[in-house]
């Protein structure tokens, strides 16, 4: 008897577990991954995967859910706004069903009084977007189709309707909509109405219009001028015709546990051609955003789809799930724009969204919302997802020594990532180790970490070898005071006879200090050398690439796979072509009396101080951080003034102008150079569409055969 | 020699005489009593001892008697009335035996879209259908009148089978319409609301779709056998998918009783199609669909500066001249995914040549030689090769790994030969690269293999590149997609799913090319002296050459493939292909990546190692990458319960900067990461692996979603736990995330 009940409930047991329709558990049918200091994407491991399906079948409902909308976790239990039937399902933690929140009753005086209609004796909300629960089980009904926001108590009665505050919106004729509701410790609700972009609108607990909050900004600046322009140039009837813009819509909202509100607004405007920050906010108190406004959240490598944020959620320990519509993704921020991961795509397989619709967590599971699919998606971290935010939160809390081990582990299972670099990185900084925070902190691209470890590392350099550093920085200054003297001596030059220092190949140096009468002797002595120009051009070609590839790394990061010989060539030779031609253009015009190779000759000669500060300028990189800047750029223009000034003398000198016509000449060579430019690019364009207007024919033709 | 040849003659005689003799004891004891069986409107046309077949002379209609279970099985549903769902022309269609895509010649090159007809409408009502008695069958000839198409089907009666088969060679397409694809006998078996059962999937290692689950996706599920056609897919993928290794698949009924498919003739032609009852679908159905011609949209040229979508269709014929599909009725212990998988080894092995080569549990390793990253010199950028693994690092991970108690490994060596991992032009030579240490250091490895008596595979890739040379052009000899492009294959953007700039595109060779590269490859291959060699490919990429005037389609290609195979196996004794295409499986020695889980579709309830259940005991195969799964641990319980070899990708330098190459998938590959896991697992796995590596796997049950039971033919047993509680089963406590192996006293 006792074998056959344990039979029996055995097969019981089997009977529950296989009419649970939930599907497999460890594919996961994305790619994952992270962003690097150069916005491109790199592979990582999953962090998030599905772990449960909950639909219908699983929570052996009758009726279908239809086009479930939103989605609450409060006290332990999860709040499935089933909004196409007009109900509420309750879950428990471990995901099963404990009540459904339909046929919500309304006093009679009440519903006269706010016109609110009865189907079969009950309250309808279907088309509801959203709903809040209070502390003590209240729930609030975002009813969307309806206009208004019901507030019930925990025994399903109507307590109160919120209607269109008309004496607030003397301005707009927009309709209530609420899209979104949510409920503070103080009982004020914070309703965001899809159509009224003054802001999520604040009512208190009796349902009375206290204030709007949170708006979002009308105009950007450069949207401003734009407008400006068009109201100054555009007759009126043309202004109608023009887009009339309003601040985007508060769409979702979620309170973190300290009380500030997160906010997320759509897109307004189908242009916007890149990601941008401001679309989810952290609103404090006053209503400020209190993110930092550099944050771009979402996907900043772009195809034809861009993010479109239509919810956020803040788990327990202060990670953002952020959920993007338009991909099917949700990404897991810090709020300092730390991603910790990004999962989900479009698809019919599990863990790949329909319409994704609403994001919730609790703990560290993430419930996501299909709301075609009317199912919810429970993500849950995976082993590595686990060890990534445990890694974090110690580095929050600064627990350094025992979150050491949790990154090394982080990166035996991910290697290509920078933020396991940088927290190895700032584990040995903390540790005094700052070489091996440096390195670190190179292989994670972490500028400013880099720049202070490497000072940290250069004070004990400099502690350490003062003397040398003395004997070395002694024997520059006096080379230079040898060199400076040997250059004067050699200048110096015999009655009527020119010195060593105004030959053909040396006069370049002497030009620098005596401009005017160097660059007079060209027509006198046919000294300008072509083909020393060229090696100054030359030069400066590679001091562009040094400049590149050895400025230090706390200045600037430079890979090397990114360099483009293209703009390096255009940067220097092409910029100097393109300036000769233009000055020998217009200065012939204007009877100047330098030949083509006077122009290049005094252009390349007057490069020399400003290529040398170049160069020592990248050295300084080497040895100063960012702070200190001020001295590179001190010597950078030291450079370009003395270039600048010989330029504009062997001008005046060998055109024979007056100092008003060489300024003159020199700021229409500008122009000049802007017209090359343009011109080349014109044609450039114009090659392109020719080709692409052969590449078409060529396929047409290819396929027509 | 004579008198042999006499012998056999002799035999042959005796041999038929007797079979007509139980031909006829057979047709004369029972067709009476059958024929009083028979449904009304249907006759019996053949049976045997185990089936029988009836079929409606008028309609073309028939069912399939199995003996054993009294099951009949109807090529259409019995009553197509109580489909209350489906209305107008999708009711009709469920009394279809065929149905048929096309596209009006009218709407080629011009951005419209395909249309469908069906047996029911277009040949019983509105055209004609004309059955006669073949052998052992029937012929049935639809002819669609309103669509200009006649369709002739052979449905035959073997052993313990139904074949149905296209006869795609007579088949007659009219002038009006372009074929695009007929789903075969599409409600054979379909079932009811109430029925209570499953449809198998072979997607990726296999999934189990429940009837009637509601799931309602958006797109019914349907995928090309063998996986895309990579002469015409050119888009990303939004979602990672599996592939379909296996021309399978079947219905199974709770009740007892299953049907099951196999495509034998035009398979890599073949689609396989899949809808569960739902709000919207009242049928629950598995079929296969033949392919007649390639329908695309694409976008072709530029019109108004913007790039025009256009669909367009292939003049010629697949090329698949017969189309033939076996039904096997199953009952009682084979009515279910092992009884098919059995079946189906079964059928590899009578027919396709399947042997049993087993070998013992081994460490899989996939080394990675060297790769081109850019660089730059004096500003000017170049590819240079990076060196990941050279041989010599190679050979001391070979030796760490001796040391580390792995007694057993399956090594493939990927990129270490000519231009790396990806060929720049088509391989020819098989010189071991320079940078990776020469062809010394390369011997020394070999030799050390050989020592260590680990299995080392070579890898070659022989079907893309991306520059003509080695007498290779990239415009003339590669494949082209239907618009007579080059059909590049691109990396996509994890992001995007747009091709990724940066990365060169590669080609692939037409696939009548392949034996010539092949031959020439293996001549040089062959002097370094290595039985065994690594030749992914062959096992996972199948495609067709789209050039007007040449063009090589897919079953045309598998051809090629099996043949190159063939030749290759002649020169060198173990070849390792990867993911294992049902085709390539019995010249393979080891399958590499064998897929470990199906896609996850909404429709499938779980997932089920038909792959390994066909494959056990018969060959070796591997997981896919340990490392770059979801979870070690899920993994390494998987690679139990599958009995699959654990693969680890290798990287002796340290990777990181793998992520800006066309490998940045690789990362955590760093031989000193995961060396230790390695071992630890590897010795865990092995003391499952030596008890049951020659065995095959007899039952496997999915007891609940997270506990899985896999009976081995030695009666071993295994209990797999994917919970995170521990479970009693059977008497047997298995712990959370582990397993238990049960040895028979």
């Amino acid at each position: 008897m006792k074998r056959l009940l344990s039979v029996l409930s055995a097969a019981l047991v089997l009977c529950t577990l296989f009419t649970v329709t939930v599907n497999a558990v460890s594919y996961a049918p994305y790619n994952s991954y992270e962003y690097n200091e150069f916005d491109e994407a790199v592979d990582a491991p999953v962090g998030y995967a599905v772990t449960k399906v909950i639909n219908t079948a699983s929570l052996k409902l009758e009726k279908q859910i239809d086009s479930p909308q939103d989605i609450v976790v409060k006290n332990g239990k999860i709040y499935l706004l089933d909004s196409g039937n007009s109900r509420i399902l309750v879950l428990n933690e471990s995901f099963e069903l404990i009540s459904v929140l339909e046929n919500f009753t309304i006093s009679k005086s009440l519903a006269s009084k706010k016109g609110v209609a009865l189907t079969d004796g009950f309250v309808s909300f279907a088309g509801a977007e959203g709903i809040a629960i209070g502390d003590n089980g209240e729930v609030y009904i975002a009813d969307t189709l309806n206009n208004r926001v019901l507030c019930a108590d925990g025994k399903l009665e109507i307590k109160n309707v919120i209607l269109r505050p008309d004496d607030r919106l003397n301005d707009t004729d927009a309709s209530f909509s609420p899209g979104a509701v949510e409920v503070d410790d103080k009982g004020w609700i914070y309703v965001a109405s899809k159509t009224i972009s003054l802001g999520v609108m604040v009512f208190d607990e009796q349902g009375e219009f206290r204030q709007f909050f949170g708006a979002n900004t009308i105009l950007s600046a450069t949207e401003a001028i734009v407008k400006f322009f068009r109201e100054a140039f555009l007759s009126v009837t043309q202004l109608d015709y023009v887009e009339q813009k309003t601040p985007v819509t508060i769409q979702k909202m979620d309170f973190d546990d300290k009380g500030f509100l997160y906010t997320v607004s759509p897109y307004d405007d189908w242009h916007v051609k890149a990601t941008e920050s401001g679309l989810i906010k952290k609103l404090n108190f006053e209503g400020k955003d209190i993110l930092d406004s550099e944050i771009v959240f979402g996907d900043v490598e772009l195809g034809e789809e861009k993010t479109w944020f239509c919810d956020v959620d803040v788990d327990d320990n202060g990670f953002v799930n952020m959920m993007d519509n338009a991909r099917g993704r949700i990404f897991q921020y810090l709020d300092d724009g730390t991603l910790i991961s990004v999962f989900g795509t479009l698809g019919d397989q599990v863990g790949c969204f329909s319409y994704a619709e609403a994001v919730e967590s609790i703990g560290d599971t993430v419930l996501a919302v299909d709301s075609v699919k009317n199912c919810i998606f429970v993500f849950t971290p995976t082993e590595y997802g686990k060890a990534v935010r445990n890694a974090v939160l110690l580095m929050e809390n600064n627990d350094l020594e025992g979150s050491k081990a949790i990154w090394n582990g982080l990166l035996e299972q991910n290697s290509n990532s920078q933020l396991y670099y940088k927290g190895l990185g700032r584990i040995a900084d903390y540790g005094g180790d700052y070489k091996t925070a440096m390195k670190y902190y190179k292989l994670a691209y972490a500028q400013d970490e880099y720049a202070l470890a490497f000072k940290q590392q250069r004070q004990l350099f400099v502690e350490k070898n003062i003397v040398w550093i003395l004997i070395v920085l002694v024997t520059a200054l006096a080379g230079v005071a040898l060199l400076i003297r040997f250059v004067k001596r050699r200048s110096v030059a015999a009655e009527g006879a020119y010195s060593k220092m105004e030959q053909k190949y040396t006069i370049e140096f002497y030009a620098l200090f005596h401009p005017l009468d160097a660059f007079s002797q060209f027509k006198l002595r046919n000294i300008a050398s072509v083909g020393l120009s060229a090696i100054i051009v030359a030069v400066w070609f590679f001091a562009k690439i040094f400049e590149y590839g050895c400025t230090g790394f706390a200045f600037d990061i430079n890979r090397e796979a990114d360099f483009s010989l293209f703009t390096t060539v255009l940067v220097t030779v092409g910029l100097f072509v393109i300036f000769v031609a233009s000055n020998w253009a217009f200065c012939t015009l204007i009877d100047g009396k330098g030949t083509l190779k006077d122009i290049i000759a005094t252009t390349a000669y007057s490069l020399i101080p400003y290529i040398t500060t170049r160069i020592i300028a990248v050295i300084l990189t080497n040895v100063l951080v960012p702070s200190e800047s001020v001295f590179i750029e001190i010597v950078t223009a030291i450079g370009i003034l003395w270039s600048f000034t010989v330029l504009l003398l062997g001008m005046l000198s060998i055109h024979e102008f007056s100092v008003s016509k060489t300024v003159f000449s020199l700021l229409f060579t500008l122009l000049g150079m802007v017209i090359i430019l343009f011109l080349g690019v014109l044609i450039f364009s114009l090659i392109r569409q020719i080709a692409n207007f052969v590449l078409s024919v060529y396929k047409e033709v290819i396929f027509r055969m | 020699m004579r008198c042999s040849v006499k012998f056999i003659k002799l035999l042959c005689a005796v041999i038929s005489c007797l079979l007509i003799c139980s031909a006829f004891s057979v047709s004369a004891d029972k067709p009476a009593a059958s024929v009083d069986e028979a449904d009304a409107g249907y006759t019996l046309v053949s049976e045997n001892d185990a089936l029988a077949f009836y079929a409606d002379y008028k309609t073309g209609g028939f069912y399939l008697l199995n003996k054993a279970d009294g099951k009949k099985w109807y090529s259409t549903p019995e009553n197509p009335d109580e489909d209350t769902i489906s209305k107008g022309k999708l009711k009709l269609q469920t009394q279809s035996e065929l149905v048929v895509e096309y596209l009006a010649v009218k709407d080629e090159n011009v951005n419209s879209s395909t249309q469908k007809g069906n047996t029911f409408i277009d040949a019983r009502q509105n055209g004609k259908i004309s059955v006669s008695n073949i052998d052992n069958g029937i012929k049935v000839v639809y002819e669609f009148t309103r669509l200009g198409f006649v369709i002739p089907v052979t449905y035959t009666l073997k052993n313990d089978y139904l074949e149905a088969a296209v006869l795609a060679s007579q088949l007659d397409e009219g002038e009006n319409n372009y074929l695009v694809s007929v789903d075969l006998l599409p409600y054979f078996g379909a079932a009811t609301p109430k029925d209570k059962g499953y449809l198998f999937v072979p997607d990726g290692c296999g999934a189990i779709a429940r009837f009637n689950n509601n799931a309602a996706p958006s797109e019914d599920y349907k995928k090309t056998v063998y996986g895309d056609d990579m002469g015409y897919v050119s888009e990303g993928r939004k979602a990672k998918n599996e592939n379909i290794l296996f021309p399978v698949f079947g219905t199974v009924y709770d009740s007892g009783s299953a049907l099951m498919g196999i495509i034998t003739e035009g398979d890599a032609g073949a689609a396989i199609s899949v809808k569960t009852g739902s709000s919207q679908t009242y049928f629950n159905t598995v079929n296969s669909q033949m392919t007649y011609r390639i329908y695309s949209t694409g976008e072709s040229f530029y019109e108004n500066d913007r790039t025009k979508t256009i669909s367009t269709i292939t003049h010629t014929p697949f090329g698949t001249e017969r189309y033939a599909v076996r039904y096997y009725p199953l009952c009682g212990q084979d009515a279910d995914y092992n009884g098919m998988a059995r079946l189906y080894r079964n059928y590899l092995i009578t027919e396709k040549g399947l042997a049993k080569n087993p070998k013992e549990p081994a460490l899989a390793v996939d080394v990675y030689g060297a790769v081109k990253t850019k660089a730059n010199f004096l500003g000017i950028s170049y590819y240079k090769n990076r060196v990941l693994t050279d041989f010599d690092a190679a050979t001391k991970i070979a030796e760490e790994l001796k040391n580390a108690g792995i007694d057993h490994l399956a090594m493939r060596y990927i990129g270490w030969q000519n231009d790396g991992v990806f060929n720049v032009k088509i391989a020819k030579n098989a010189k071991p690269m320079k940078i990776l240490g020469g062809k010394k250091d390369f011997l020394k490895l070999r030799d050390d293999m050989a020592k260590y008596g680990f299995e080392f595979y070579p890898t070659a890739d022989l079907f893309t590149y991306q520059k003509s040379g080695n007498g290779v052009s990239l415009r003339r000899d590669s494949a082209k997609a239907p618009n007579g492009d080059i059909a590049e294959q691109n990396q996509y953007s994890i992001v995007t799913f747009e091709p990724m700039k940066n990365l060169k595109p590669r080609a692939l060779i037409t696939p009548d090319k392949l034996l010539k590269v092949t031959g020439r490859y293996l001549k040089n291959y062959k002097k370094l002296g290595i039985d065994s060699i690594s030749l992914s490919e062959a096992g996972d990429c199948l495609y067709s050459d789209f050039s007007k005037k040449s063009g090589v389609y897919r079953a045309k290609s598998e051809e090629y493939v099996e043949q190159m195979l063939k030749s290759v196996k002649t020169d060198v004794s173990c070849v390792a292909i990867s993911g294992g295409n049902g085709y390539a499986v019995p010249y393979a020695s080891r399958i590499t990546e064998l897929p470990v889980s199906s896609s996850g579709y909404d429709i499938f309830e779980y997932d089920v190692p038909f792959a390994q259940t066909v494959l056990h005991g018969y060959l070796p195969y591997t997981t896919p990458y340990v490392r770059q799964s979801s979870g070690v641990t899920e993994m390494f319980l998987k690679a139990v319960e599958t009995g699959s070899d654990l693969t680890f990708s290798c990287v002796g330098d340290d990777t990181y900067p793998l992520s800006q190459t066309r490998l940045s998938g690789l990362y955590s590959s760093e031989f000193s990461l995961w060396k230790d896991t390695a071992a630890k697992l590897y010795e865990k796995y092995s003391r499952l692996g030596e008890l049951v590596f020659d065995s095959e796997i007899v039952k496997h049950t999915c007891i609940s979603r997270d506990l899985v039971k896999v009976v081995y033919s030695n009666r071993v047993t295994v209990y797999v736990n994917y919970s995170n509680k521990a479970v009693t089963v059977d008497g047997i406590t298995v712990n959370a995330m582990d397993y238990y192996v049960a040895q028979p006293k």
